[in-house]
């Protein structure tokens, strides 16, 4: 094998890719539209992330905003905490980054086919789980009610504004926003993104729940998952951990037996129970 | 089985550079380390000294290595390959635990999905000598995870055992019954009184090693051992230097990260300890393993819990080198000991 074979083959390598457009969303997000500059697409799953790479200070993991259905580039909405990320917060249109993946399972959709889906996100947590709500709205007829909680600290931190708008207009969508700290613009509810069970009844024996936010959050949704009778197998969630290499081999993302970065990072709860409850205990 | 004048060796040395670049224990600065052959005569006290300080490891697994070079600006990323291309190696005289834990690397770098190809074509194209274990040490307990000190090894292609004046030699792949067969004019074929030798040597260096075996259900009772004082005890001696990583045959933790110079850089892996505070820490400032009791949970149950329930095979071989080289004492051997709580001759 000759040596760029060998690399065309390197797990390692990113590919270009080119900021086609972006929207400051917040004061700490900024949403990106990406095209590869080879042409192809990305071919990703919901729930999928790629490695984003700014050549000199690093990579960073970063999910999937957009739908697979999207094939004129793809999405990604990143928060500015860390030096991939404030570096990639000076770049505009027609700079670029390199591109790993997709890497990671995805948020499985299928397994609740005919049933009601409740999505639960807490702040960033809209991010991975934006593609599968716009999936299940693009086949809707495959699902029963679809219900999304979604919870934030404060008004000024709510991403998506017009997703959000239109998921609240659609007779087909229930859905409800809450913020931790109100401010005078803010009309909606005010509060943890739990108590907002408790404002929609649900028939939890026929509800698949998708759920991605903060680890502190986890455990308080999943609690009111199963108080309204979601089984386990049926409630999903996504990790966040440091992933370096993407493919189940550094470490970094280890928890318990799971290399997040490939066994997740997207898992049934009835695969991380016993990991997260070990997390509570401590 | 065939034998060579131990004073021949240069032949079958010679015969095995054909394949690739050559490795062999070599005393440099008080320390046995795999060197480079360089056509010289082997030094036989290396060879038959304990074991090489650091395992074979980073002849496969570098410890630092280019990924690939770019030259980048804001509008353009360019990419050029800056893999190694380097000649696979032949490690001559490696110990059987440092063998058998190449099959642990195996399983991390060539599972199916991602293989990782330079490690891939170093392996498949590398030659394994062993070389049968007569100087055992304290802190060796490599019969814990069912490995003969001074047996042949599955991942091997040559396997020898020094008789002092000769070394008897088996082939234990296609590849090393080639390489045999090449050197036939060398070696003669070992009869039954050198045969009776490699047996009760295989025996008495078996039963010179001071150490259990790892109980059947040790990855069980460690799943249940989550909350078990233990952890705070070892915790608590633990200094975090990650000097059990750096030396162990097994562990394959590694970072990416790079180097720039104006618009030109290069992105190199290198390896990363567990035991390290920042190593799970994510930008935002969370890290799910805070403090050194998760890390060196992790890093003891990773070895083995988690790899046996995933590969079935232990991630720790018992070369002992951790343990030789703590600084707080920590001792894996001991810890599945008390795990298993069963007697042991100690």
């Amino acid at each position: 094998m000759t040596r760029s074979e060998h690399h065309a083959k390197s797990l390692y390598v990113p590919e270009s890719a080119e900021i086609v457009d972006r929207k400051t969303m917040t004061n700490d997000e900024t949403w990106y539209h990406l095209r590869f500059k080879s042409g192809r697409t990305l071919g990703h799953e919901p729930g999928q992330f790629v490695q984003v790479s700014i050549p000199g200070v690093g990579e960073a993991p970063i999910s999937i905003t957009s739908p697979p259905s999207m094939t004129d580039g793809f999405e990604l909405c990143i928060r500015h905490v860390g030096n991939v990320t404030n570096a990639i917060r000076q770049l505009g249109k027609g700079n670029v980054v390199g591109i790993r993946g997709p890497f990671g399972t995805s948020f499985d959709l299928a397994a609740v086919r005919g049933y009601d889906i409740l999505f639960v996100a807490g702040g960033l947590g809209l991010v991975p789980l934006r593609p599968v709500i716009h999936t299940a709205l693009e086949e809707r007829d495959q699902y029963g009610r679809i219900i999304i909680f979604y919870g934030t600290r404060s008004p000024d931190t709510v991403l998506y504004r017009e997703d959000l708008k239109k998921w609240q207009s659609d007779p087909s969508v229930d859905c409800h926003i809450t913020v931790d700290l109100a401010d005078d613009t803010w009309r909606g509810h005010v509060g943890l993104v739990t108590e907002l069970f408790h404002l929609v009844s649900m028939d939890g024996e026929n509800t698949g729940a998708f759920i991605c936010g903060p680890d502190i959050m986890f455990r308080f949704v999943l609690a009111e998952a199963r108080a309204i009778g979601i089984s386990d197998d049926m409630v999903f969630l996504s990790l966040e951990r440091r992933m370096k290499c993407g493919v189940g081999k550094c470490g970094h993302c280890q928890e318990g037996p799971f290399f997040v970065c490939r066994d997740g990072p997207c898992f049934s709860y009835d695969q991380l129970q016993e990991t997260l409850q070990r997390e509570w205990t401590e | 089985m065939k034998l060579l004048r131990t004073d021949e060796m240069m032949h079958l040395l010679q015969r095995l550079s054909d394949e690739g670049r050559v490795f062999l224990p070599r005393l440099e600065d008080e320390t046995i380390l795999f060197r480079r052959w360089e056509g010289d005569s082997p030094s036989l006290d290396a060879l038959r000294a304990g074991n090489t300080a650091l395992p074979a490891k980073d002849l496969l697994f570098p410890q630092t290595e280019e990924v690939f070079r770019f030259v980048a600006n804001a509008q353009n990323l360019a990419i050029m390959s800056g893999e190694p291309d380097d000649a696979p190696p032949v490690i001559f005289g490696i110990r059987p635990c440092d063998a058998a834990s190449i099959q642990m690397l195996d399983r991390v770098f060539l599972d199916e999905d991602f293989p990782e190809t330079t490690y891939a074509r170093r392996r498949d194209g590398a030659i394994l000598v062993t070389w049968a274990c007569t100087d055992v040490q304290d802190t060796c307990f490599c019969p814990t995870f069912g490995i003969d000190p001074a047996g042949p090894v599955q991942t091997g292609d040559i396997h020898v055992t020094d008789l002092d004046d000769e070394l008897v030699l088996e082939a234990t792949s296609d590849r090393g019954g080639t390489i045999l067969d090449d050197l036939a004019e060398h070696l003669t074929d070992a009869d039954q009184g050198a045969q009776d030798k490699v047996d009760s040597l295989r025996e008495a260096v078996r039963e010179s090693v001071v150490s259990a075996p790892a109980a059947d259900d040790l990855a069980e009772t460690l799943a249940g051992m989550h909350e078990d004082p233990i952890w705070e005890e070892m915790a608590f001696r633990c200094l975090g230097c990650g000097a059990c990583t750096y030396l162990c045959p097994t562990c394959h933790c590694y970072d990416l990260d790079g180097e720039t110079r104006g618009t030109e850089g290069v992105r190199f892996r290198c390896w990363d300890s567990c035991m390290f505070s920042d190593f799970t820490r994510m930008a935002g400032g969370e890290n799910p393993r805070p403090t050194k009791r998760e890390r060196v949970r992790n890093r003891f149950l990773h070895k083995l819990q988690y790899f046996s329930e995933k590969h079935g095979v232990y991630g720790c071989v018992g070369c002992g080198r951790c343990i030789t080289h703590c600084p707080a004492c920590i001792d894996i051997a001991d810890f599945i000991y008390t795990v298993r709580g069963a007697d042991c001759d100690e």
